[in-house]
């Protein structure tokens, strides 16, 4: 048996950009099917958590919902190689913004929510199998539900598949991610965590090559305890190198509650996310902070922007590329930039040797700073390190 | 290449540097078909579930 459906969007996939795609397509008047492999949204957990204050703009919300916070965060603690440590805190920042640990699993199941709430119809336990282009301008999806084949046509398709997106080379968009560019990562939820409310992050060849090991508070003593590394640079594994900092004194007590796994593409965008009646979002699109590897804050952005191109093309009765192209450009004109810059940095920071970390945690140690962001910083680490200044001269003046 | 299924987390990092699309990740299984092997995927395990 199976079920033919139709619509005007098809969003695949329910995380923060695909949910973020449907709610904002079916709020500007488009008739969206969303589909997501798993029963259940938000859950299995595969990243970090934490986000900054910025996100709520994009979501049309001026205050985050307290059940999504874990913890909020004004204090962010950089160690060394050598174990020299950076705090930023209120006392050496002089305006400190807050960032929040979320829990994902409420988060990202009140995002799919909104899009249901706006009219969006999802279809859970859906897996995406192929696609393939009808004639006059329509795109179909074949689906599994339950054991049945489900067949969906629409006249815009947005992938919001994850890193691994199946959608985009089915419809010529190829999205394999090179080893270099693949930051795999392990992740332990733990309690008995000994905190004092501050992110921590972690460098070094040793602790993680190419990556950095992450604490972040998720409540008095409970604390999301992940690393990425990047895979081309060692022979052994991200879970390897995570269990060797769980043996260290810093996790000495702490007992594991979960464990997550995945790959984050640390890479710049693909060329193009858009394609005759396709959008690409978020991680499926590469548009993820290769510095830190955060990407909610983009995937829901770029979402935004997906959900209300494909229904501006679908009233307009175009989705060919030149109608879709409107997309990118409005992506890149609020983070493009920042990306590029971000792809850079990270590609010296792992270039870095331990020595040079530790040159750069001292210089960092010294100066003050206006704000915690990833460019202020780099401004410091800049000064004092030829590689960086001359890499980053356009960016930084 | 084959995999090690009580090591694997089914979170898809093998399957995006799979230069053959190869790797096939559902919501309950891991299937690889068409290999060449080249082997990218098991250095990309974050778990080191996949070997030659």
């Amino acid at each position: 048996m199976s079920e033919h459906l139709t619509c005007d969007v098809l969003v695949v996939g329910l995380g923060p950009g695909g949910s973020t795609a449907a709610r904002f397509a079916a709020e500007a008047g488009a008739r969206v099917i969303a589909i997501d492999k798993r029963a259940e949204i938000g859950t299995p957990v595969q990243c970090a958590e934490a986000v900054s204050e910025g996100i709520l703009a994009h979501l049309g919300l001026s205050a985050p919902k307290d059940r999504w916070i874990t913890w909020k965060v004004a204090h962010v603690r950089l160690v060394s190689p050598s174990n020299i440590v950076v705090n930023l805190d209120d006392e050496r920042v002089s305006k400190m913004k807050f960032g929040y640990v979320l829990d994902r699993k409420v988060f990202d199941k009140d995002l799919a929510t909104m899009a249901a709430d706006a009219g969006a119809e999802l279809r859970l336990k859906t897996r995406f199998v192929s696609g393939e282009r009808l004639e006059g301008g329509l795109v179909r999806a074949h689906a599994r539900h339950f054991g049945q084949d489900v067949v969906i046509d629409a006249k815009v398709i947005i992938a919001a598949d994850g890193v691994a997106s199946r959608v985009g080379p089915y419809f010529g968009v190829k999205t394999v991610v090179p080893l270099k560019h693949m930051e795999s990562c392990v992740q332990y939820e733990m309690t008995n965590v000994s905190l004092d409310g501050a992110i921590e992050f972690y460098f070094g060849k040793d602790v993680a090559p190419g990556g950095y090991v992450w604490v972040f508070p998720k409540g008095e003593s409970k604390a999301n305890v992940g690393i990425g590394i990047i895979p081309s640079l060692t022979d052994r594994h991200a879970k390897d190198y995570l269990d060797a900092f769980l043996a260290s004194d810093r996790m000495k007590g702490a007992r594991v509650v979960e464990i997550n796994a995945g790959g984050v593409p640390v890479c710049r965008p693909l060329k193009e996310t858009f394609a005759d009646n396709l959008l690409l979002v978020g991680d499926a699109a590469r548009v993820v902070n290769p510095l830190t590897g955060g990407g909610i804050a983009t995937a829901i952005e770029s979402g935004k922007y997906a959900g209300m191109a494909a229904a501006k093309a679908v009233a307009e009765g175009r989705t060919d590329r030149a109608a879709l192209a409107a997309y990118q450009d409005e992506w890149q004109a609020s983070f493009g930039k920042r990306l590029e810059l971000f792809y850079k940095a990270q590609q010296v920071l792992t270039s870095m040797s331990d020595a040079e970390l530790d040159d750069a945690a001292t210089a960092l140690g010294k100066c003050g700073f206006e704000s915690i962001s990833e460019l202020e910083l780099l401004k410091a680490v800049a000064k004092t390190n030829m590689k960086l200044l001359l890499k980053f001269r356009t960016f930084l003046t | 290449m084959n995999v090690n299924k009580e090591l694997c987390m089914l979170c898809q990092t093998c399957a995006a540097v799979c230069p053959s699309g190869a790797i096939e990740v559902t919501e309950m299984d891991i299937i690889l078909t068409k290999c060449t092997p080249c082997g990218l995927c098991a250095r990309a395990c974050p778990m080191g579930a996949l070997y030659e």
